[in-house]
């Protein structure tokens, strides 16, 4: 058995012993266990395959690449952070420790899907454990049992099988289309992809192309079928949306990486042109969301959009851009966690999500203001985060491709974020208390993961350490940047 | 083929002229049921040594799509709903005439792309009906019950076209997608029936 494919199996055979009633009393012991042992595989498997080194198993439907090799050990890093936090938050009623358990098994079966998601070296298989991690969540996310919490879960389920579906049907009809043009099978077996003959100049082709990137945006809470990403990283319970928003989204990231991969050169004018759109529009319409919202987990879910915005916009530009957008994919990741976690204590402490009801969190829970404070800077792209940098290179890459006036709109848009988050965020945190209560306890094992995801941000905006950045630049070679 | 693609069509249509949820499942199932024979006529155009993808799929599509899915929905929305009544598409000459042209479009639209030849033609634009009146009834229906049946009229309607390729998936992907759908309406359901409280019909 091959160690690459055990990062999926070990989840897998672990959800599979938390349905054994014994184990069920052990369930987030568990849980952190196979946390540990999937970051560790993961990292080791990275440290000691060279970066530009290719291993195609399972007889050709899962590959080894650069891509692979930096997700994977992303995801699993923040499913260490994730399962750390769980296992060491206190469980004080019956309702808590229904929810580590139903929690480890269904996040054990979404890491498992995650796993295979970015191991993928086919793109309907790829496509298929997309839709795996979609259906694993759904437990999570309704979990509460509120008509809210089932709302949300549904609008998640509906949404995203509409808009996995249209990214399916652009699969068919890009097939259709090299059907018709060269009478042979698309083959979806990304290194036996012949982008050349693809006939990419017809509009079957083209059609499949847009269906795709369509889907997969929906999927990224990408306009305009975004809707369901606020309710339902609202609604969730801090870890879910957690894994949401940093596992799930980078998973189908890579996946549209993928097509990018494999149709990025033969249609580079209409992929630009459509991510470009799509990503002017998620930032434009998450920035006002952000102005009128006056909750902060909400607040955090749209900045999630206007990331997925400004990550699509750099992958429309390409050339030096990737690189950057990379790195903010990175960086973004590690800051919703941080936020995500850090949103649930606070909720918790004060029973509330609304901004204006909330004062003295410094004062209150130093930690959880400390961490807010750090996170909303690394959100907002401050110095010295890695997503400054991130954003920095995009910005240059766009200036360095002509593109001035979507430097100036990002720029404006980027201001108006600023600004807004700014006012809403930092009086909860800096404002003198209203309210007479104490200090709250935060636990050191409940910050452990918020500090790890804290120290690797510095790290990858003050240090990058070079077989980072080699692997970075080896990802974007892959989707066309420079060398 | 003809005939069926016709079928297929009037059954792609019936729901959005149903008056009842029953009634609208049973459509569900039909259009299943069709794509299973259809699938069967195309392996036997296209049939290959040991095509074990090319059975499963039609199985999926028997079993899954024609008979599970119907029942499994209706066993979920049973004693939810005080009404037996549902209408999809509101009984208005607008949205009526909305549902026409979208019909007409997408065969038009499939007469259009190469090959032109008949019955591609009217195999795709039937898929594409399916589709867009998929995203119709979704964009009308705020009721639970109304949009998974949009959703799976979209689910049909991408079978359908995935049934006009000569190449099959191979075996491994081919139990993915099942396994992937079986998922989505096991989930659709239990939430249905979390969401379809009597309290919706008042």
């Amino acid at each position: 058995m091959n160690a690459i494919l055990l990062t999926a199996l070990i989840p897998a055979a672990g959800g599979l012993l938390t349905l054994i009633p014994p184990v069920r009393a052990f369930a987030l012991q568990l849980l952190l266990l196979v946390a540990v042992a999937n970051f560790g595989l993961s990292l080791a498997l990275t440290i000691e395959t060279p970066a530009d080194a290719v291993v195609y198993l399972g007889q050709g439907y899962f590959v080894f690449d650069a891509t692979a090799q930096l997700f994977m050990t992303l995801i699993n890093a923040v499913f260490l952070g994730v399962a750390g936090f769980v296992a060491a938050h206190p469980r004080p009623d019956v309702g808590a420790r229904r929810f580590g358990r139903r929690f480890t098994g269904c996040t054990l079966a979404f890491m498992a899907a995650s796993n295979l998601a970015i191991l993928s070296n086919h793109l309907l298989m790829g496509w298929a454990f997309v839709e795996a991690t979609t259906l694993t969540a759904i437990p999570l996310i309704g979990h509460d049992g509120t008509r809210a919490a089932w709302r949300a879960a549904w609008r998640y389920l509906l949404l995203s099988t509409v808009g996995l579906s249209l990214a399916f049907l652009g699969f068919v009809v890009l097939e259709r289309s090299v059907e018709v043009s060269a009478h042979e099978g698309l083959s979806f077996f990304l290194n036996q992809l012949d982008v050349a003959n693809l006939g990419s100049q017809t509009f079957a082709h083209k059609l499949g192309i847009l269906l795709v990137l369509f889907g997969y945006g929906t999927k990224l809470g990408l306009a305009p079928m975004y809707s369901w990403l606020p309710e339902t990283y609202d609604a969730a319970r801090p870890p879910v949306t957690t894994l949401l928003a940093a596992v799930q989204f980078n998973i189908t990231f890579v996946a549209l990486f993928r097509v990018l991969q494999s149709f990025g050169a033969s249609d580079q004018e209409l992929i630009r042109a459509v991510l470009t759109a799509m990503g002017v529009a998620s930032m434009v319409i998450s920035a006002i969301n952000i102005v009128a919202t006056r909750n902060y987990k909400r607040i955090i879910a749209f900045a999630s959009i206007n990331h997925a915005g400004a990550l699509a916009i750099g992958l429309g530009v390409g050339g030096s851009a990737i690189y950057g957008v990379l790195l903010y994919a990175v960086s973004n990741a590690l800051v919703k966690a941080v936020l995500f976690l850090t949103a649930g204590q606070i909720e918790e402490r004060f029973g509330t999500k609304r901004t204006d009801e909330i004062q003295g969190l410094l004062h209150e829970m130093p930690f959880a203001g400390i961490f807010l404070m750090f996170g909303t800077f690394a959100l907002l792209g401050f110095a010295p985060f890695g997503s400054f940098i991130g954003e920095l290179v995009m910005m240059g890459g766009m200036i360095e491709a002509g593109q001035t006036i979507l430097f100036a709109a990002t720029c404006l848009i980027l201001l108006l974020v600023f600004v807004a988050t700014g006012r809403t965020m930092f009086p909860m945190i800096w404002s003198a208390s209203k309210r007479d209560a104490g200090r709250g306890s935060e636990p050191f094992v409940d910050l452990a993961p918020k500090i790890f995801f804290l120290l690797v941000l510095l790290t990858l905006g003050i240090y990058m350490p070079a077989p980072l950045n080699e692997l970075l630049g080896q990802v974007a070679l892959s989707l066309g940047g420079p060398r | 083929m003809m005939l069926l693609l016709v079928a297929m069509l009037v059954a792609i249509m019936a729901p959005l002229f149903a008056r009842t949820w029953r009634t609208m499942f049973r459509a569900l199932g039909l259009q299943g049921l069709l794509l299973a024979v259809i699938a069967y006529m195309q392996l036997g155009d296209h049939a290959q040594p040991g095509d074990i993808a090319g059975w499963v799929m039609i199985a999926d599509l028997a079993l899954l799509r024609g008979l599970f899915v119907p029942a499994f929905l209706e066993r979920m929305v049973r004693g939810r709903t005080r009404s037996p009544e549902l209408e999809l598409v509101p009984s208005d000459l607008v949205f009526w005439g909305i549902s026409l042209v979208i019909v007409v479009t997408a065969l038009w639209f499939g007469a259009k792309i190469p090959p032109v030849d008949t019955l591609p033609s009217l195999h795709l634009g039937v898929a594409l009906t399916a589709v867009l009146l998929g995203l119709y009834v979704l964009a009308l229906q705020t009721r639970p019950i109304g949009q998974v049946i949009g959703a799976v009229i979209i689910e049909n309607g991408v079978v359908l076209l995935e049934l006009l390729l000569t190449h099959h998936v191979a075996l491994p992907v081919e139990l993915a997608l099942v396994g992937v759908f079986l998922g989505s309406i096991l989930a659709f359901g239990v939430l249905l029936r979390r969401l379809e409280t009597p309290t919706e019909d008042a």
